[in-house]
């Protein structure tokens, strides 16, 4: 009998196999074993999941577009402008870049484990949930939805987040 | 096509373009793998999470250098898990946790028996006990059923340096494991 056809065998025959065969019989303990062996918890399950997201690549936002449309006009009429020997026009309204806000800790316990990176997902928010979570938030604005950051713990749950201030805020 | 379907490498690739579906699919599959080889690595469910956890992050960090005509994703997978195991278990100042694998009293034929939890017990601190090339070899051809080729990738030595270890790696655990100590694969 070859030991490497043993897994062929029906399991009386190849239980006989193993009580004499070492080999095969620490393979089979070994596969028992591994059996035995369970899987990840479902905290790392939510992490790795997490993990996508907050690497992709961020969408460019609606201002950026209407602003990059806006700078192709102004380039196309600086540029006729130049052919009609006019002065050109310099002043571009560029969108200020974006800025943040301090992150606020969500629920007890601490944001991150000292020496480690946690993944930071990009999200808009409901201005009301926002100002649920106690941010300082202009309640004055007609802005309904807000761009926030949060960090994304190791069991998957938000840990702290903080405003996304973006240049036409 | 369901994802189930897709092979690996039309997954990395669906995973490069931010599929969010690809990466679980991807993670679903392999995910069991690499926590087992982990666990059996360092002997602790902690260690084997925090590398799942870090591997697959440390995979999308580096997909760019994956190449899919290289390897199986699973051996760069667990060549990655690899690191991070031997870095954890370095950063400890132990070579493995066996007070997570307590000592239990055991009679008879462990290999012959594995259906007893002593049994078990006296595997896994047998496999705890090699030296540390050795369980490699051992988990990743025997537990992962690697080829030799992808666990001599992972393992940065030769195929015939992967057999040597795993034909002494299996002589050291039956000769822990029973009073034998004679195989026929020898």
């Amino acid at each position: 009998m070859s030991c490497e056809k043993v897994r062929e065998l029906p399991p009386e025959e190849r239980a006989a196999h193993e009580a004499s065969c070492p080999d095969c019989a620490l393979g089979a303990a070994l596969r028992q074993l591994d059996e035995s062996a369970g899987e990840p918890s479902a905290r790392v399950d939510a992490a790795v999941a997490n993990a996508l997201l907050s690497r992709r690549p961020r969408r460019a936002p609606s201002w950026w577009i209407g602003g990059a449309a806006a700078a192709a006009v102004v380039a196309v009429a600086a540029w006729n402008g130049a052919l009609r020997k006019d002065p050109p026009q310099t002043a571009v309204d560029r969108p200020a870049p974006e800025s943040y806000g301090e992150f606020y800790a969500i629920g007890p316990g601490p944001v991150l484990e000292q020496g480690r990176f946690a993944p930071v997902v990009r999200m808009r928010l409901p201005r009301r949930e926002v100002a649920r979570l106690g941010l300082p938030i202009q309640w004055e604005t007609q802005i309904t939805s807000v761009e926030v950051d949060v960090v994304v713990g190791r069991d998957g749950t938000a840990k702290a987040v903080r405003l996304v201030r973006l240049g036409n805020q | 096509m369901q994802t189930a379907e897709i092979s690996d490498a039309l997954l990395v690739q669906r995973v490069r373009k931010g599929s969010e579906e690809a990466w679980t699919a991807l993670y679903q599959r392999h995910r069991v793998a690499v926590f087992r080889f982990a666990l059996h690595m360092s002997g602790s469910r902690e260690i084997a999470d925090e590398a799942v956890q870090d591997t697959f992050i440390t995979f999308l960090d580096r997909l760019a250098e994956f190449q899919e005509d290289r390897g199986a994703p699973i051996a760069f997978l667990i060549g990655i898990a690899r690191f991070k195991v031997l870095r954890i278990l370095r950063q400890r100042k132990q070579t493995i946790p066996l007070n997570e694998v307590p000592e239990r009293p055991f009679e008879g034929d462990a290999l012959t028996d594995l259906t007893r939890e002593e049994s078990r017990y006296a595997l896994q601190r047998a496999i705890a006990a090699l030296p540390e090339s050795y369980r490699e070899a051992v988990v990743l051809c025997d537990l992962r059923e690697l080829s030799y080729e992808d666990a001599a990738k992972v393992m940065e030595c030769p195929v015939g340096t992967v057999r040597s270890r795993l034909h002494r790696a299996r002589q050291m655990l039956i000769e822990r494991m029973t009073a034998k100590g004679k195989g026929c694969l020898a």
